[in-house]
Order: structure tokens, then sequence, then C-alpha cells
């Protein structure tokens, strides 16, 4: 696994390194915008973890110069806390996740490994069911061609479910694995969620293949 | 406070004691000028007549006295005491009256006609009925101006104190809101300079304060970069080391370093609501940021049972980023305080334009005294727990605030925070 940190701090940088390493990942460090773009140019990276405030490039135009030259790498941006339209900024700019300083390396370790397993799992590849076409790579789910805005947790409900049609899932096999290293969700926001869903999908009727299996938990039903 | 004087009563009992009092000296004075003239003409009426009559006593061969037409006159001739002639008298002159007089509504004149006495009278019992009738008349006229007078002086004198009476108000709003500066309409010079001097008043506070907010912001922004270091190190030395002993200390000094994280988190997302502009306002799924606030907290309180009673898709006009700061806060609290065992409930409703947001726990009620102090920075409440920094309900207040949205407290067997957000 090769990580790339791009932090104009010096001393934040030094640390996270060393605790990447520490950990077994692969890591290289930039102080700017510009190195970092390099690098990112040169080297095939699983994840970059990026400082919004830099010096020179700043994190949403690195992001963007990523996105245009075909480089789908999942980055982290690290945001300061007041900066509250940097998050939507960020996220539109086609970062993938986000965490605001300072952090814990907890944390930071497990946002790192989703987004990893999330981008290896879904690879630009695109669930269709019917007319309903998921794309997990622009997260974005159309049907008939219609954009069907969802939320992140209501995306990864359906993907769950899409790409595993037929399973019943437990609700507690749910929270696992829609909010992976959340542990502590509690299952009744597995049925708000799926109540959500529902009420999304109702307009074009797909809501009704999402079912409930009474003492057991939800599943996909295609027929 | 000791109830203070109503300057509008007070100058409106002035300058009606003041217009009842010259006009009553006018209508005294005028009744008694009136009166003064009129006995004039009636004493020459009756000097006219004396001397008609002392003509004929003197010339008794002259022209008759006409008496005819004249039912109000009377008189009397005397000649060494006894009445030589008399002409309707009913009443008892005193033998010594010389002069003019009054007696029993008469005008009386009595004169020395060689050895004769002559009396003279006027009735004028008329006289005095108009007098009464035109006092009464200008009494009543004092009352009806009087009251006239009150009715159009209320009138004024509300214009006159209108502009204390703004400026109190418009006081009061920024004594609860925000600084801003006031406008009133100057009804004179004075009331003018006071805005004037207000308004000077009111800049430098607002600046002192955005000099302090500033202050504070940008103090709390150099501070998190430097923690993140330090955090960060202190992680990195955690994992490095094998010593109990040095883990132990750096646990510690990790935990200090999240509070001042947290201070200065609170901080900033005060400052951020304070200036946050009304265009970063989006129509968001409030539903979706209940949840993912209640998931974040979920994260800390695993013990904690939740309720939720979260529609879908309740839609308002917000700042996302900050409304989920408040609904953490709010959710945070509300599991701190809960008694052990007990759940604690998340509702989102829709009613009469506006988005409510609820959270209820099983915790002891709030103590009225305390309830308009808990929003304020650093207040910490008499129940409160020792790891709270008295910041969480401040930032609640000032996104609150932001959104123009209101905050209610209720105990009605639970604890229940809501969250008023105009849709």
């Amino acid at each position: 696994m090769r990580l790339l940190v791009v932090e104009d701090n010096q001393d934040l940088l030094k640390s996270i390194l060393r605790f990447l390493q520490k950990e077994g990942y692969n890591a290289d460090g930039a102080i700017d915008g510009d190195e970092g773009l390099d690098m990112a140019f040169e080297k095939r990276y699983d994840c970059i973890i990026l400082d919004v405030m830099l010096p020179g490039v700043d994190g949403f135009e690195f992001v963007e110069s990523l996105r245009e030259n075909q480089i789908d790498t999942p980055v982290l941006m690290l945001t300061a806390l007041d900066a509250v339209d940097d998050k939507i900024k960020g996220l539109a700019s086609g970062a993938d996740d986000y965490l605001t300083k300072p952090f814990d390396f907890r944390e930071l370790l497990a946002r790192i490994k989703s987004l990893i397993r999330r981008s290896n799992l879904t690879k630009g590849e695109e669930v269709v069911f019917k007319d309903l076409k998921l794309n997990g790579r622009s997260k974005q789910v159309k049907i008939k061609d219609e954009l069907v805005k969802l939320s992140k947790r209501e995306f990864d409900l359906l993907e769950l479910f899409l790409r595993n049609p037929e399973i019943t899932f437990s609700r507690d096999e749910i929270v696992e694995k829609v909010w992976e290293n959340e542990k502590e969700i509690r299952s009744n926001v597995v049925d708000v969620y799926v109540l959500y869903l529902r009420n999304k999908l109702k307009p074009y009727g797909y809501d009704r293949y999402i079912e409930t299996v009474p003492g057991l938990g939800y599943r996909f039903h295609r027929g | 406070m000791k109830a203070m004087k109503s300057l509008r009563k007070a100058i409106e009992r002035y300058y009606l004691s003041i217009f009842i009092l010259s006009m009553c000296a006018m209508a005294v004075t005028f009744l008694i000028t009136v009166e003064r003239l009129t006995m004039k003409q009636i004493d020459q009426e009756l000097l006219a007549f004396a001397n008609d009559l002392k003509h004929f006593l003197e010339n008794p061969t002259g022209e008759l006295v006409a008496v005819f037409g004249k039912k109000d006159y009377s008189f009397e001739v005397i000649e060494n005491g006894k009445t030589y002639a008399s002409f309707n008298i009913s009443e008892q002159i005193p033998s010594d009256h010389q002069g003019f007089g009054t007696i029993n509504y008469k005008r009386v004149y009595s004169t020395r006609a060689g050895t004769y006495k002559l009396i003279v009278l006027k009735d004028i019992r008329d006289h005095f009925v108009i007098m009464t009738i035109l006092a009464v008349v200008l009494a009543g006229a004092i009352v009806i101006l009087t009251f006239l007078l009150h009715r159009f002086g209320l009138r004024l004198t509300s214009k006159m104190i209108q502009p204390i009476e703004q400026i109190g108000k418009q006081m009061d709003d920024i004594s609860k809101g925000i600084i801003r500066q006031i406008q009133i309409e100057p009804t004179s010079q004075e009331a003018y300079n006071l805005q004037n001097q207000i308004n000077d008043a009111l800049k430098r506070l607002h600046d002192t304060m955005e000099e302090l907010r500033e202050f504070a912001s940008s103090l709390s922004h150099q501070l998190r970069n430097p923690l993140a270091s330090a955090k960060a190190q202190i992680e990195v030395m955690l994992k490095e080391t094998d010593s109990e002993e040095i883990k132990t200390e750096l646990t510690s000094i990790k935990k200090n370093i999240d509070t001042m994280v947290q201070i200065t988190s609170g901080l900033l997302l005060i400052a951020r609501a304070q200036h946050q502009r009304e265009d970063s306002f989006q129509q968001e799924d409030v539903s979706v940021i209940v949840l993912e606030s209640v998931e974040q907290v979920m994260q800390r309180f695993p013990q904690t049972d939740f309720i939720l009673d979260v529609p879908a898709q309740i839609k308002a006009r917000c700042v996302s980023g900050l409304l989920s700061h408040a609904f953490i806060n709010l959710i945070e609290n509300a599991c701190k305080y809960s008694q052990i065992d007990k759940p604690v409930k998340v509702s989102l409703s829709e009613k009469n334009g506006f988005v409510i947001f609820s959270v209820s726990n099983h915790g002891e009620p709030i103590a009225k005294e305390e309830i308009s102090k808990i929003f304020e920075r650093f207040y910490r409440a008499k129940n409160a727990k020792p790891d709270g920094l008295g910041l969480g309900l401040a930032v609640v207040k000032a996104i609150a605030d932001l959104h123009h949205a209101k905050i209610e407290y209720s105990y009605n067997g639970t604890n229940c925070f809501s969250l008023y957000l105009p849709a």
C-alpha cells in the first residue's frame, strides 16, 4: 500500500508519515501542492491525504488537476473546522472524504482503510437493475437517466442491496457493511435509512424491491 | 426597581394645571369687569331717576315723574322721619343709609333734597341671574377646553416623547439581539443629538466586540495547527513507547490537548455562526443532517439507547455544516445528563412553517433561574459534568440565532430541548 501525504506543516507531516509507516504503509510526503502533484503524476498511489490550505496549488485545485488527468486515486481532505463550505467545495471538486483538523490517528486510519477498500471494490463498476443505474465511482444513481439525489449513507445502503440481491441482511450486518468502522451505530438507524431510501425510490416504483424480512432484517428482492 | 414617574404624565399634569389656573384667572377678571360695568350703568340710571324726583320735589309745578314702564324701580320720600310719598316699596331701608348700596337684590341710592330724604331702588335680580349664568357658562367652557387640551395635548406630548420611547424600544431589541445603529424620527434637536450620541456609543461597542471576536477567532485558528501537530506527535510517541509510566503521562497530555481543541472548536463555530452570510444558506434535507448527527454521537456514547422519530425528507434552508454541530451538541448533552439505562429520544417534525428538532432524556430538570444562563459562554450549571467546558450550548445558541431559530426548554417528566427552525 502506497500513500501520499500533502501537508505544509512539517511537524504534522513528519508525525503522520511516521505513524503510517508504523502501521505498515509505504508513505511519501510532500510539503506543498506543486511537489505533491508531481509525485501523484509520477507514481500510482492507493490513497492521497491532502491538506486544503496549501501554499501554491491549494487542495481544491490539486484534486481538480488530478481528476482532469484521469487519476482517480481516492482523496481524503484535511480541512479547517470553521471552514464549513470547504467540505462541500472539497467534495464537489472530487475529493472522496474529509476530516477536520486536529484529528485522531485512529480516525485517520479508519477513513484511509475505508477509502481504499471502497475504491478497490467499486473500481468504476456500474450496477444496473432494470432502469436503475448505480455508478460506484461517481456516486450517482440514475433511474431512466433521471438523477436520484441520495445522501452518502442512502447510496451505500442501496449499493449493498444491489450488489447482493436476494441475500437477507440482519440490521447488525447492514451496520457492519455500510457504517464499516463506526461500530456503535444502533440498528434502529438502519430502519430509518431504509425508510429514507424507500421514500426516495418510491416515485419510480422501486421501493417495493427492498423487502422487510420479519424477525431477520432486509433484502433486495428482484422479483 | 422602584416605579418611576411617567415623564409623559408629569408634563401633561404640568401644562394642564397652568392652563386651568390661567383660564380661571381670566374668567374671574372677566366676571368682575362685567359686574363693575353693569353696576355702573345701573347706578347711573338710579342717579338719573333720583334727579328727576329731586327736580319734581323742588319744583312741584313741573312735569310729573314718569314711573310708568319702570316696574323695576321704586322710591320713597321721607320728611322728618315720616313717609311723604312712596312707590312700590317693600323693603325696610335703614334710616341712616346714605349713597349707593345693595339690599336684598336691590340697588339702593339715598340722597337729600332740601328737607326731604330721597330713597330710590332698582330691582337687580335679573342682573344676578345673568351673572350666574355667565359664570356657569364660563366654568363649562373651561372644563370643555381643558378636556380638549388634554386630548390634544396627549397627542402632542406623545409626539414629543416618541423619540425617547423609540430609542428605548430599539435599545431593548439591541440588548436582546445584535448590536446595530438606532433609527428614530427626531422631533427636536435634542432627540436628534441623543440619537447621534447613542449611535456613536453603539458603534464603539460594536467595533470593540468585533475586534474581540476576530481576536478569539484568529487565536483559535492559529492555535489549531500547533495543536494538531502536538496531538499527532504524542500519538506517534504513544505508539512507540513501551513504558507504561510514559504512556500514562502522554495520555493525560493528549487529554489536555483535546480540551484545548474543544475550546477552539467552540469559539470558532460561534465566530463562524456570527459571520455566516445569508447567501450560504441552502435548501437541505434536515432529516439526513439529524441522522448523521445522531450517528456521530452514537460513536461517543456506546451505552446509550436512542429512540428515533425522524421522518424522511423534511427540508429547510440552512447551513448544514453548522446546523449539524447544533444538533450534535444538543444530543450529546442529552446523553451526558441522562440516567443510565434510559433512552434518549431524538425527533424531527414539521408544524406551522417550522421544522422542529427535539431531543429529550430522563434526567434532572434544569432550575428555572438557570435556563436563561445555560446558553451563555463558559457558564457551568450547578449539576454540570466536570468534563464540560460550558461552550456547547453557547454554540447551539449562536447557530440557532444564525438560522433565526428559537430554542425552547421544557420539562415534562423528561428534559426536552427543541429547536424551531423556520422552514
